[in-house]
């Protein structure tokens, strides 16, 4: 699915396309998926020239007797960012959302990932997860009321800060494949290394 | 100056008896190394996981540093805790990892442990003893022969690894 590349400089991105849920709920979901680029990221190159969109939604779709545990987005990306510096490296940020009992969207899962720096082919799989209400008043509302808490800006599972006072309860995965490319990385003095590297045992 | 990035996500944890856990992380650098930009510690959301029994974070981890020397290169502190029904919590382990020195990506495993109580405290139930000093105690090497530990599970994290200018320095990595 995605791709992004980028670099200090400017990357090109091409995308090949497979994502997919898995749910472990009986439900079927049927989720269109949106992504948007972590806040902080580098903007994409030249900004307001065609590099690619930065937001979309998916179709929506489900599960088939061929494919009874996954769900096939299958969805094309293709952005460009450029940079001058590594830090506040983009991530995609992916929300799931699915028809509750009722025929209400309700969100199925938030979850984020860095962009792989790494020129090459990457797979990752996101682990999916949907914000709890802390309080037992709440729970008991969203229950009756089929409402359930969500971000107002899903971005803010690409940022570290403020998490401590966030519950969640973890449902699923996305899988996203990269296809990434940089330029210039070296010519500015950054050393990525090559490839996807062995498990360390620390 | 010499520069490292270290770009990645603090994913998940796995093989603790409990379900309901957190991780608060820092990162631990030698004098001669500068946070330049980005948080050097912080905390995760409380994951209850509904499917599977490793407790998803997904915490994403940016951190740009600079350095004068290799001595003190960095190590991460990661305390894994756990939260029950009632909102009380307790230690689930300690671990400790250097960042990788070489550039790339890397996925990381890392151990960890916990203080064995006395055996009065093992009957008392749950809520074991914890570090008063987890920094020291954790990631220098001098005061460990004190403690008794026993294992705990294992947090898997996901390490990218940019350098910049270590050639300049006639540093290998």
């Amino acid at each position: 699915m995605t791709s992004t590349a980028n670099s200090p400089l400017s990357t090109a991105r091409t995308g090949s396309p497979r994502r997919y849920q898995h749910c472990p709920h009986p439900v079927t979901l049927s989720p269109p998926l949106s992504l948007s680029p972590a806040p902080g990221s580098p903007s994409p190159a030249h900004p307001g020239s065609p590099q690619g969109l930065e937001e979309g939604i998916s179709q929506i779709t489900s599960k088939s007797s061929v494919s009874p545990t996954t769900l096939v987005w299958n969805f094309p990306i293709d952005i460009t960012f450029k940079s001058t510096n590594p830090f506040g490296w983009p991530q995609i940020v992916l929300s799931v959302y699915g028809p509750d009992f009722f025929g209400h969207d309700v969100v199925r899962g938030y979850g984020a990932v860095h962009v792989p720096f790494v020129p090459g082919r990457h797979k990752r799989t996101i682990a999916m997860f949907v914000p709890e209400s802390t309080s037992r008043l709440q729970q008991l509302t969203s229950w009756f009321t089929g409402r359930r808490p969500e971000f107002t800006d899903p971005r803010v599972v690409a940022r570290g800060e403020g998490r401590e006072v966030t519950r969640v309860r973890s449902q699923g995965f996305v899988t996203v494949t990269f296809n990434v490319m940089t330029k210039d990385l070296h010519k500015l003095g950054y050393d990525v290394g090559q490839g996807p590297q062995g498990l360390h045992q620390a | 100056m010499a520069e490292l990035h270290l770009i990645g996500q603090i994913e998940s944890g796995c093989g603790f008896s409990e379900r309901r856990l957190f991780c608060k992380w820092g990162l631990h650098a030698g004098a001669g190394w500068t946070l330049l930009a980005g948080a050097g510690a912080g905390q995760t959301h409380l994951d209850e996981p509904q499917a599977g029994e490793a407790a998803q974070w997904g915490h994403p981890l940016d951190l740009h540093l600079g350095t004068r020397g290799l001595q003190g290169w960095p190590r991460l502190l990661l305390e894994v805790w756990h939260v029950d029904t009632w909102g009380r919590r307790g230690l689930a382990g300690y671990g400790v990892c250097a960042v990788p020195s070489a550039p790339g990506c890397h996925r990381v495993t890392v151990v960890t442990w916990r203080p064995r109580g006395t055996r009065r405290q093992r009957l008392l139930g749950p809520g074991g003893p914890e570090l008063r000093d987890p920094l020291g105690t954790a990631t220098a090497a001098t005061e460990r022969f004190r403690l008794r530990t026993e294992s705990a599970g294992t947090v898997r994290l996901r390490l990218g690894v940019v350098a910049r200018h270590m050639a300049r320095y006639g540093v290998a990595l």
